[in-house]
């Protein structure tokens, strides 16, 4: 079934019910195949409501965004029993527009991770081969919507968790210009990269989700008073004359680079030739700290997260230690019991980049170095409208290729990271294939605000391949 | 890979509790992350502002009335142990 919300909507207006497009859906979602949500919500029926933009329309949120009532569990023992007494500011939005919120998709473990292989409720599958990771951490929203569980699903992305999951599962993914959305109720990981976002079939249903929300939200002072464009709008306008660069960083290959597979070469070739026959100018450009983005990313990141995690204590809710005998212990045994290894290893990089003596040697130099790579991206914009570039170096890996290595895991992220750390908005989109059949997208990067264009040159890709 | 030490000390910072297996890992996993983070001290960084947030955001006021609070039972509902509306937590003081 096409679950595109044009076609849903179509059909909803051709008189079809509610209930006969969910009740399939949810039938596959019980059966949870590929392990891609974590709890499923009890939705009704309701009448299709014309006036509505979402009405109807089947929506799972990535479980480290807080539902009220609903269990949200960022895929952690430390929240396995949560119950959050409010919704995120987006939930809120989502119903406010008539979306049925079907399901809490699985993540890693406080959305730390780029392989789904660090939930404390079991690794997700990917929806093209099984033997595939689907990418993290939003890799259970990415399968919910590549298996057709879903119209659509909101993840979050700190350094690429929205993009490379949709590159990995074949769907498109929006990480929003920091501020756009109101991370209200998004269970924090590092506050100055976070961001909600979509994960759709459609790049025009990733602007419509966009649309609803976006926007200022007094309970999030980072939230930006920035006036909400009719986003879908720009999925009509075309590339014609649009000046899209490509850096040359991210095809030149150094140690640190892991090496660009020729699946994920040859997608871009052809991305840069369909862009062209439209109309678009392409222009090599240079992001001359690029290399230094990951080492930037990891000091920073895990500084933010071992502030934010320092809350779960075992005192007010989560995970307490039946063990404890004093408040020493309780803090120490709760989140010993409660976190996983890869949030106790972020948590301890933090805590010590952070800790008397390494401050100003770790942490104030990557803001530092951080201010050199948004620099590159003022400076590039200059000269180009948008960025093309690969999302990832390689198509999916198997399970278990990376797990033991965490350095080798980071630097997968090595195309993604700069972009939450300048705060701009990104987006992946579906472009070809692996020799293995595996899907592989490309990166579109625009200035700050200008998520319109990633639009019309995401819908002009779709249309060169022959997307509806 | 770094010294025990700085494990255990970076576990103690971070209020965790450590096996000696998952020191030993640590010490090797930490110590090439740390190693290549190293590749920063290549970047000349003299006379550049630190980033601490990624956009210029506008400070704004709010007038200063209550709203949204929640209720002390829904805040409770989710606490491992209450005693007369309030969090309970063992004895505070230890014996050292």
């Amino acid at each position: 079934m096409d679950l595109s919300f044009k076609a849903l909507r179509r059909s909803y207006e051709n008189g079809k019910s509610v209930a006969s497009v969910l009740e399939p859906l949810q039938a596959a979602q019980k059966e949870n195949r590929h392990n891609a949500f974590i709890t499923l919500n009890a939705v009704d029926y309701p009448d299709f409501d014309p006036s509505k933009k979402l009405s109807g329309i089947p929506i799972a949120l990535k479980d480290n965004i807080v539902t009220k009532g609903i269990r949200t569990t960022a895929a952690s023992k430390m929240l396995s029993n949560f119950i959050p007494p409010y919704d995120a500011t987006v939930v809120t939005k989502l119903k406010n527009a008539g979306a049925l919120l079907v399901g809490k998709n699985n993540l890693d473990e406080f959305a730390m991770g780029s392989s789904n292989e660090n939930s404390a409720f079991g690794k997700v599958l990917n929806a093209h081969d099984s033997a595939y990771v689907p990418g993290g951490s939003s890799g259970g929203s990415a399968t919910a919507v590549a298996a057709n569980l879903c119209a659509a699903a909101l993840g979050s992305d700190t350094g690429g968790s929205i993009r490379q999951p949709a590159n990995y599962s074949g769907v498109v993914g929006l990480k929003p210009t920091y501020g756009r959305v109101s991370r209200y109720g998004l269970i924090a990981f590092a506050s100055s990269l976070d961001q909600i976002g979509p994960l759709s079939h459609k790049v025009e249903d990733a602007a419509t989700l966009l649309e609803v929300i976006s926007g200022y939200d007094k309970n999030d002072m980072t939230s930006a008073k920035k006036e909400v464009p009719k986003f879908a709008k720009f999925c009509e306008q075309g590339v014609e004359g649009m000046r899209v660069g490509v850096p040359q960083e991210y095809f030149d290959i150094d140690v640190d680079n892991p090496h660009l597979s020729k699946g994920v070469e040859e997608t871009i070739r052809a991305s840069i030739v369909a862009l062209e026959k439209a109309g678009a100018i392409i222009e090599k450009v240079s992001l001359p700290h690029t290399s230094y983005a990951v080492a930037t990313y990891y000091l920073i990141a895990t500084a933010e997260s071992s502030s934010n995690l320092s809350r779960f204590d075992g005192v007010r809710f989560g995970h307490r230690s039946s063990s404890a005998q004093t408040l020493d212990e309780l803090y120490q045994k709760s989140r010993s019991e409660g976190f996983g290894e890869e949030v106790k290893r972020r948590i301890m990089l933090g805590t010590y980049v952070l800790s008397a003596g390494f401050y100003d040697a770790y942490y104030r130099k990557a803001q530092r170095v951080r201010t050199l790579i948004t620099r590159d991206f003022e400076e590039v914009f200059q000269e180009v409208d948008m960025l093309l570039t690969p999302v990832t170096p390689s198509p999916a890996f198997r399970f278990g290729e990376k797990s033991e290595d965490p350095l080798q895991m980071y630097l997968e992220d090595i195309f993604t990271i700069s972009c939450n750390l300048a705060g701009l908005p990104g987006m992946s989109i579906p472009f070809g294939e692996s020799e293995a059949g595996l899907p592989i997208g490309v990166q579109l990067l625009s200035p700050w605000w200008e998520e319109g264009r990633l639009f019309q040159a995401g819908r002009q890709l779709e249309l060169s391949r022959g997307v509806e | 890979m770094i010294d025990r030490s700085e494990v255990v000390k970076m576990a103690a910072l971070s209020k965790l509790e450590l096996g000696e297996e998952e020191i030993a890992h640590h010490q090797d996993t930490l110590g090439q992350i740390l190693d290549y983070i190293k590749t920063l001290d290549d970047v000349d960084t003299t006379g550049v502002q630190p980033t601490i947030h990624p956009i210029h955001l506008e400070l704004l006021l709010r007038e200063d009335v209550v709203d949204g609070v929640l209720s002390r039972e829904d805040v409770l509902k989710n606490a491992p142990q209450s005693q007369n509306g309030k969090f309970a937590v063992p004895k505070m003081i230890g014996d050292t």
